[in-house]
């Protein structure tokens, strides 16, 4: 389901604008900066955490340092919400800040060319078309890009301190 | 400017800072009756680094109090000033204006020039009371000839410090050759692979210029003690001489050790010794025969300024020469990194262990070696890498002779400060915090503690108090004591103002019960509310940043002998001792500071208001039941507080019971920060590992006490 890299080539008249990582979430395609990337593991072991929203799940201890996971697919409602060796987290880092996030699966990664990025239409969905930079198409699917910092630090994600006051 | 600057002026602003405290402990350590030259030289040499810096970086306003602070200290050290109490003071005056100065900067407001200015008056008006003294001690110098050219021979010995810095030498050359025409006639001979430099041969040079001789004096004395070099009036060129002054020169500067011929030994020769002005006694005469005539090699020891530590520094000098400094700066963030990194070998160690213990010992006899082998390692590795943090407790305890010398001052008592035990290491992080509430019972002991020597001298001790600092290892525990020989608490009083204040007490209580009231909110029994204390806050900030720090106080007191605090806290910020407790499937940890004891109720002791908001009767007092399942909405099957554990938690004076499932264990655990990825979370102060690398999340409780009303 790659994008072929010749192919790709094909379309040298385009400047590639980044490497995405691509995941899903329910029947829906999402991309990623790369660079926001950390790592992939399993879901496990965590701890949860009394008095937050059901989308936080709590947080694990990630070689020391304890960082707070959050399930994506519980906060859209999207895909189908169980937890076994299957599970996978990405783990992100964000200015300074580890996040982990819970989806249904981890595609691929893949190059971005600018002629395959459309802007975003407005409508209305769970997530606010604020948090996205765009609509990638790739071999007929549609690819949706999520400016992950932003959305992770939103006051709706209730991760960070200053903003749930 | 096309450098950026920015990087310099960090390192500006520590060395600074580093170089302020080191004049403020110099100067109170100085002994006003005799002080010792080697301070008053590096009181000096600190003040005119700063002075540099500023001027440098263009931070005016040091520069000038700096400059005229070096002044005087300039006059001190030569000795035509000498230094007395009301000097020290106005000294002191000028440091904190300079650190004010320099905190300023930093925060990139400049200070009100108010300060700056008083400060710099009164540093005058000390040098214009000095003036008239100083013409009549040091006549040599002003009766040198002006605006006239003459030859000056210069000696330099060739002192540690130069040969360690030879860019202070450098720098003297570049002045030096800004004033006139410089030659250099010999200058130490550098011997072997090691480069190690002779040093029993000075440097020596002729100027030829026009400025005065205590211009010169002046302009060495920034970079050269005294006492290292030598400034000698050969000639005068505008006035020559019986002698043609090309003859003289040469006999005179070739280093070979013949005696010169004796008409130069005349009128035009003066020397200007720093320092002694009594050997100018002989003229000069004496003292520049026996010049030349001493072989080079004894010419340092023959000296009578000569530093005495020469013969045995001489190894080291040469050793330290090629390494520079033996300490490196590191920013915290770096080794808190380390200490993260270390810490999660640790766990991962932890979990091959579990993982190899399962496995039989014979057939994986060398992985089970192997492994109790990583286990020492990582253990000696923590311990070495979290002794990084640590810093000796002389940090906190250098600021007490200040507080003390100007509080007694104010409140005119005598006092003594002692300390104990400065080498004390904790970390970093603790000897931050600490600061504050120990300044707090320092000035506490001074003021109320400390009679006034009319009295003590009634009471049959010694005029001058004493207050000890001391520090040491206990345990696992920092023990810090602030004791006075005062007047120690009174018991009475104490209980007074606690049945005025509405408090529970009897008179039945222990004295420790009653020394404990202090601590309470707004407690003061001092009859005079000052500006030093008395207003009665401070004891209870005290006792909650010191429990904030996972700390606890202690006082022993005793009517006419004293008092004495005892602080106890951890090693480090890091590890907290907890009790670890179930409630369903996960894990907390309630810090075992907090907790005053377990139990499992009875159903009869368990009774209610209303209907619901439960309590518990222990021991005579009704305490609120806190269930943690509640105030973390987790599900759990014990509900009745029978079948689970009471855990009674005490802060902040309030007490509650808090009801778990079950007691796990005690343990030692690591804190982590819960912030650092996520948010503050009510009622949990931060997280730690388990055993198993599991999360369990560590109690707030004084926020649970107050949940729970």
């Amino acid at each position: 389901m790659a994008v072929n890299p010749v192919e790709a080539a094909e379309h040298s008249a385009d400047t590639p604008i980044g490497e995405y990582l691509t995941f899903t979430l329910g029947s829906e395609e999402y991309g990623i900066e790369i660079l926001k990337v950390q790592e992939i593991r399993g879901y496990d072991a965590v701890t949860r955490i009394a008095n937050t929203p059901d989308f936080i799940k709590g947080v694990i201890n990630l070689r020391g340092t304890i960082v707070p996971i959050v399930d994506l697919r519980v906060k859209f409602n999207l895909g189908t919400v169980e937890y076994n060796e299957f599970t996978v987290v990405i783990i992100l880092n964000l200015g300074g800040r580890t996040v982990g996030i819970v989806v249904d699966g981890v595609s691929d990664v893949i190059t971005l060319l600018t002629s395959q990025v459309r802007g975003v239409p407005d409508l209305v969905a769970s997530i606010d078309t604020q948090y996205l930079t765009g609509l990638g198409t790739v071999e007929g699917r549609m690819l949706i890009l999520v400016d992950i910092e932003r959305l992770m630090s939103s006051q709706e994600m209730a991760l960070i301190d200053t903003l749930d006051q | 400017m096309s450098i950026d600057m920015g990087q310099f002026y960090q390192t500006f602003f520590d060395e600074s800072a580093e170089r302020l405290e080191e004049m403020e402990s110099l100067l109170l350590s100085m002994d006003i009756e005799a002080p010792d030259i080697e301070e008053l030289n590096a009181i000096f040499r600190a003040a005119h680094s700063i002075k540099g810096g500023s001027g440098t970086f263009g931070f005016t306003d040091m520069t000038e109090v700096t400059h005229v602070l070096e002044n005087l200290l300039d006059r001190l050290r030569k000795g035509e000033m000498t230094p007395s109490e009301p000097l020290t003071d106005v000294f002191l005056e000028a440091v904190d204006v300079l650190k004010a100065q320099l905190n300023g900067h930093i925060r990139g407001e400049p200070t009100a020039p108010e300060s700056k200015d008083a400060v710099c008056r009164k540093l005058l008006e000390f040098s214009e009371t000095f003036d008239g003294s100083h013409s009549s001690a040091n006549p040599e110098i002003d009766n040198d000839i002006e605006a006239s050219e003459a030859i000056y021979r210069i000696e330099i010995q060739p002192a540690k410090f130069l040969l360690k810095q030879p860019a202070i030498l450098e720098t003297m050359i570049e002045e030096l050759t800004r004033q006139g025409k410089l030659e250099t006639l010999q200058q130490p001979v550098i011997k072997g692979k090691k480069k190690k430099t002779d040093k029993s041969t000075p440097w020596v040079f002729r100027l030829t210029t026009s400025t005065s001789a205590k211009t010169l004096q002046e302009t060495l004395e920034f970079l050269i003690p005294p006492k290292d070099f030598s400034i000698e009036h050969v000639v005068d060129v505008t006035h020559p001489a019986p002698v043609s002054d090309d003859d003289l020169g040469f006999g005179f500067f070739d280093d070979l050790p013949l005696p010169p011929p004796d008409a130069s030994t005349d009128e035009s020769v003066e020397t200007v010794t720093t320092g002694a002005p009594s050997a100018v006694e002989d003229t000069g005469f004496g003292f520049f025969e026996e010049l030349p005539l001493v072989p080079a090699a004894e010419a340092p020891a023959s000296r009578p300024s000569g530093k005495p530590k020469l013969p045995q520094g001489a190894s080291k000098t040469a050793a330290s020469s090629g390494n520079g400094d033996s300490s490196i700066r590191v920013s915290v963030e770096r080794v808190d990194q380390l200490i993260n990194l270390v810490g999660e070998l640790v766990i991962t160690q932890a979990m091959l262990a579990q993982t190899g213990a399962a496995l039989d010992p014979v057939t994986f006899e060398r992985l089970h070696a192997g492994l109790a082998q990583l286990e020492r390692n990582t253990r000696d590795l923590q311990e070495s890498v979290m002794s990084i943090r640590m810093m000796p407790i002389s940090f906190v305890f250098s600021r007490f002779p200040r507080v003390v010398r100007d509080l007694a001052g104010k409140l005119n008592k005598q006092v003594e400060l002692v300390t104990v035990g400065e080498t004390t290491e904790l970390d970093k992080g603790l000897i931050e915090k600490i600061a504050d509430p120990l300044t707090h019972l320092v000035r506490n002991s001074l003021d109320h503690g400390i009679e006034q020597p009319d009295v003590r001298i009634d009471a049959g001790k010694p005029a001058k108090g004493t207050i000890t600092l001391s520090a040491s290892h206990q345990g696992g525990n920092i023990v810090i004591q602030v004791s006075d020989d005062g007047g120690g608490l009174n018991r009475d009083k104490i209980l007074d103002k606690a049945r005025e204040r509405g408090l529970a007490v009897s008179e039945g209580m222990s004295d420790n019960e009653v020394w404990m009231l202090i601590f309470e909110p707004g407690f003061s029994t001092a009859e005079v509310v000052t500006d030093v204390s008395g207003r009665g806050v401070g004891m209870d900030v005290v006792k909650r940043n010191i429990t904030e720090m996972g700390g606890s106080v202690g006082i022993s007191s005793e009517a006419g002998q004293g008092t004495s605090i005892t602080i106890r806290l951890p090693l480090t910020l890091a590890i907290l001792d907890g009790m670890t407790v179930g409630l369903g499937d996960s894990l907390y940890v309630i810090p075992l500071n907090t907790i005053v004891e377990t139990l499992q109720p009875q159903a009869q002791d368990i009774k209610t208001v209303t209907g619901e908001g439960r309590m518990v009767h222990v021991r005579g007092e009704y305490l609120p039941v806190i269930a943690l399942h509640n105030v973390f909405n987790l599900a759990t099957d014990i509900t009745d507080p029978c079948d689970g554990v009471l855990v009674l938690i005490e802060a902040e004076g309030k007490k509650a019971a808090l009801f778990v499932d079950a007691l796990v264990g005690q343990q030692q655990v690591v804190i982590k920060s819960l912030e650092t990825n996520f948010r503050k979370v009510v009622g949990v102060s931060g997280a730690t590992i388990m055993g198993d690398g599991t999360v369990a999340l560590i109690l707030d409780v004084p926020t649970l006490i107050k949940l729970g009303q």
